[in-house]
């Protein structure tokens, strides 16, 4: 749009009137930040503009997505942005229009009129260049066995990058801990699976790289923790207190009902293969002996005993010791009835059945 | 159609109750705004009315609260999605099919309601031509929450289902067992009246006061003293007492003497009537002895006799209504012994020394009378001798009666044999202990896949039981297969158990070392799922046993689960439970 030139009028008075010549408005573009920009940024950009006549000016801002950003021909033909505020704030698009030429720069146009038509000249035009955007990669660590030692734990990264795909992205891992990991293998998308024996703190890296070589780093500590002891939780008959006996005057079944353990419990998981159970170590004190005997043929939580096998008046101690996969050794004296090798007397590993034969 | 009203979801009231027996329902409640879900089905899921798949099933869900609601649907059988059509027109209430027996889960997430939970039930679709077995369910809470409790599963063969499981939490009771104005230690078993096999237990400590969670309903409690001069005792009791008076009992006399009439110090006798003792007493020199008793007068009474240790006679063991009121005679018949000095035990000619020998069975001839008053009784014979060999792997003076019976012998701990011994005549000079026999075979599924993990489990019959032989177990490896060293000359029962729920246990009865099945098949399992409560409380119930037993065995048989599992995080728990079949 043309200015437009005042009309000079001629008064019946016989005075000229001259009508005021209607004046350009003027316009900056302001950068809000000098900052490097990157594919997927956002830009922020004002229009500073001047009218000498003190005329309202409009703005019109359109911008494009170029390759070099030197000439127009190098930029899409459509505006990718169009806006008529004075602030505005738009994306960086990773790609130009036709979807696969990664943009190189944008061209920012900025037009503004008066209120009467004038357009300030000539237009203001920026160049921005845009570079190629970093990955960012943050890392997740999950662990279904409470991260204990020899037990999967897996890290999961997310990654995310403007202008590339995840999978053109290169993770690069590393472990960093007490001792050589056992084992660290990929899983699937993109995780890892980190398998130690050694409790303790460890970490793990990972170094996300796009193809242009822009690179971004994450990193997750964990603590691996020991295999905790199991615990008899649950057991019939009841064992008698110190100085007491269990009558029997039937069969009875002494069973291990319960043991919380947090990788070999009793009953074991079912389609857990990481998971185990329990071991059970059975032993008896016979009527009268002094040594106990170990009941090696018995694997099981339980064992039955008769007290037709014996004679009304038989005092009998039958023990079981649990391990787990740790095989941690239950060390108290042997006239304890009941043992913790954490010292802990809610959890025990070790129960003793006195039993009277009636 | 009838619908029944299965499941009730309760927000406000933070409880609800659970289940229905036979059913496959389910219910939770959480805090917040007053809103209740009600899930109904029709076909119902009760116990007389169960939809037979085939079928297609209607849920149906009523919603009371504040708001417009929308409702969204999920039915899933073993993870599967399983389609449904709209049958309402607000969407409250779908058809589905179900095409195949199972369990069935249904999830109705209501919109707009404020705060109203989520639906959530389960149908249960049982099998053309489903068999029912009853199975006992025991339940072994945390005793903070609740006391043990049993109850009886009709379970439907042919199809997996969904049972839950509603515990009474019973009441604390906290009490004293005295003797007269002084607390006596002693041991309690509270008996439920209605499923004497599911008590709980307690011990009372040296001033009587004991603690422990139980059914507020009638038992029968047997209290063993742990005090000299008072009796054991089974009374009645019913919420509200908490004082259990002992006292000495009724005395009961009476002499012990062998086949020449002659008293018979050191023996001990014991009575026994209902399940419950007498006090244990040993003969003095004259044979005498006294015991003290609380039982009911007239009742069937056993007497066990164990005779002291070195005069090669058997424990007697007779049963009748004896008057008690009368001095018991318990005599010895004329019971022939032989010594087994120099009977040498031997493996492959060599002498064993150290072995340990039970001489073992029971007396064809009556072995003595019992008489008290004008009742007499026939006593059996239990012989159960023990001798260990010398240095020479010979056994010292031991006497034993002239009968046919076995030896067991550990030629070292765990390593055994069973001989037996003709004692008619002159004891043998040597026992032969058989090397144990490597039995073997491999375990097999329903559809004949080799099972890895199975236990197996040889429990000893005869001989070996009447010594107190335990198990001797071991698991099944690759390609199913398990071996484990037997007691040559013994005989065994097998049990084949998977823990890990594939199949449902066999037992193989009196199985010879030397011909052991090839190849066992386990029987075929449905799964049996559900959750735990507690009846008034949301409190989860983790880590509580599950046990199925059977309703028909008895013995040790009785205590065996068929199979057992623990309760998750999640108050719930899956078995495999032994499938009754389809006709």
């Amino acid at each position: 749009m043309r200015a437009r030139i005042a009309l000079i009028v001629v008064a019946a008075s016989g005075c000229f009137y001259t009508e005021p010549i209607n004046q350009r408005p003027s316009a900056s573009i302001i950068q809000a930040s000098s900052a490097a920009v990157f594919r997927g940024d956002t830009v922020t950009l004002s229009a500073e503009t001047h009218d000498p006549d003190g005329d309202s000016v409009y703005v019109a801002w359109r911008a494009y997505t170029c390759s070099d950003g030197t000439t127009p021909a190098g930029c899409d033909a459509a505006p990718y942005f169009q806006s008529s505020s004075v602030d505005i704030s738009f994306p960086a698009p990773a790609l130009r229009a036709d979807a696969v030429t990664p943009t190189e720069s944008l061209r920012v146009i900025l037009e503004a009129t008066d209120s009467h038509g004038a357009t300030a000249e000539p237009e203001q035009e920026l160049l921005i260049t845009v570079n190629d955007a970093a990955p960012t990669v943050e890392l997740r660590a999950a662990s279904s066995y409470g991260f204990a030692v020899g037990t999967p734990v897996d890290f999961y990264p997310q990654v995310m990058d403007a202008d590339d795909t995840a999978s053109t992205v290169f993770l690069d891992w590393s472990v960093l801990g007490p001792a050589y990991a056992d084992s660290f293998v990929d899983t699937p998308p993109l995780g890892k699976e980190l398998v130690v024996s050694t409790p303790g703190s460890w970490d793990v890296q990972v170094i996300a790289t796009d193809p242009a070589g822009r690179s971004m780093m994450a990193d997750k500590h964990v603590d691996i923790v020991p295999d905790h002891p199991p615990c008899l939780a649950s057991w019939a008959p009841l064992a008698p207190p110190a100085g007491q006996t269990l009558p029997m005057a039937d069969p009875t079944l002494f069973e291990i009902l319960v043991v919380s353990d947090d990788l070999d419990p009793y009953p074991p998981v079912v389609g857990d293969p990481i998971r185990g159970t329990t071991t059970f170590s059975w032993s008896l004190l016979p009527p009268g002996a002094s040594a106990r005997v170990p009941l090696a043929g018995v694997i099981g939580n339980s064992v039955a005993l008769d007290p037709a096998s014996y004679d009304p008046g038989d005092v009998i101690e039958l023990r079981v010791e649990i391990q787990d996969r740790t095989h941690t050794p239950v060390e108290c004296a042997d006239s304890d009835p009941t043992c913790s090798v954490i010292s802990d007397p809610t959890c025990i590993q070790r129960l003793t059945w006195t039993v009277e034969v009636q | 159609m009838r619908a029944a009203w299965l499941v009730v979801l309760v927000a406000a009231c933070g409880a609800s109750s659970f289940g229905a027996p036979g059913g496959g329902d389910a219910a939770q409640s959480s805090d917040g705004p007053s809103c209740t879900v009600t899930l109904a089905f029709a076909p119902t899921t009760d116990a007389s009315a169960m939809p037979i798949a085939p079928t297609t099933v209607r849920a149906t869900a009523t919603v009371d609260g504040p708001g417009f609601v929308s409702y969204a649907w999920t039915v899933t059988q073993n993870g599967l999605t399983v389609d449904y059509t709209s049958a309402a027109q607000d969407n409250s209430a779908i058809d589905f099919d179900a095409a195949t027996p199972g369990s069935y889960h249904v999830v109705v997430e209501l919109n707009g309601g404020a705060g109203c939970p989520d639906g959530i039930a389960d149908e249960n679709v049982g099998a053309p031509g489903a068999q029912a077995v009853d199975y006992r369910l025991r339940v072994w809470p945390s005793p903070a929450l609740a006391p043990t409790q049993e109850q009886v599963v009709q379970v439907e063969g042919g199809a997996d289902f969904h049972y839950n499981v509603t515990l009474d939490p019973g009441l604390a009771l906290a009490g004293t067992v005295t003797n007269g104005a002084t607390g006596v230690p002693a041991y309690l078993r509270f008996m439920p009246v209605a499923a004497p096999d599911a008590y709980v237990e307690a011990f009372a400590a040296s001033d009587g006061t004991f603690a422990l969670r139980v059914l507020g309903q009638a038992h029968q409690v047997l209290i063993v003293p742990a005090a000299p001069g008072t009796a054991p005792a089974l009374v009645s009791w019913s919420p509200g007492t908490t004082t259990f008076a002992l006292g000495a009992g009724t005395a009961v006399t009476g002499t012990v003497v062998d086949g020449s009439g002659a008293a018979l110090a050191g023996a001990t006798v014991q009575l026994a009537s209902g399940g419950v003792p007498s006090t244990l007493a040993t003969t003095a020199s004259d044979g005498s002895f006294t015991v003290h008793e609380t039982f009911t007068a007239g009742a069937t009474v056993a007497v066990a006799v164990v005779p002291p240790p070195g005069r090669g006679l058997p424990k007697l063991a007779a049963t009748a209504a004896f008057d008690l009121t009368k001095p018991m005679q318990i005599h010895y018949a004329t019971i022939a012994t032989t010594s087994l000095a120099g009977t040498a035990i031997t493996r492959g000619g060599a002498n064993q020394p150290g072995a340990q020998v039970a001489i073992v069975g029971t007396l064809a001839a009556t072995a003595g009378t019992v008489v008290a008053g004008t009742t007499s009784a026939n006593a059996t014979g239990t012989v159960a001798i023990a001798a260990t060999a010398d240095a020479t792997g010979k056994l010292p003076a031991t006497l034993a009666p002239r009968a046919s019976l076995s030896a067991v012998i550990a030629v070292t701990p765990g390593d055994l044999a069973v001989a037996a011994i003709d004692l008619t005549g002159a004891a043998p000079a040597s026992i032969d202990a058989p090397a144990q026999v490597a039995v073997g075979g491999v375990v097999l599924d329903p559809s004949s896949a080799q099972l890895v993990g199975v236990q197996v489990d040889a429990s000893g019959d005869d001989a070996l039981a009447a010594a107190g032989v335990s198990d001797v177990q071991t698991m099944s490896g690759s390609s199913g297969t398990y071996t484990f060293a037997l007691a040559a000359g013994g005989t065994y029962d097998l049990h084949y158990n998977d823990p890990q729920g594939r199949a449902a246990p066999v037992t193989v009865a009196s199985v010879a070392p030397a011909s052991p099945p090839a190849t066992v098949m386990l029987a075929p399992a449905i799964h049996m799922a559900g959750s735990l409560a507690i009846s008034g409380s949301a409190d989860p119930v983790v880590g509580a046993s599950v046990q199925i037993l059977c309703t028909s065995c008895s013995g040790i048989a009785a205590s065996r689960p068929l199979a057992e599992t623990a309760s998750d995080g999640t108050s719930s728990y899956q078995l495999a439970v032994p499938d009754p079949g389809t006709m």
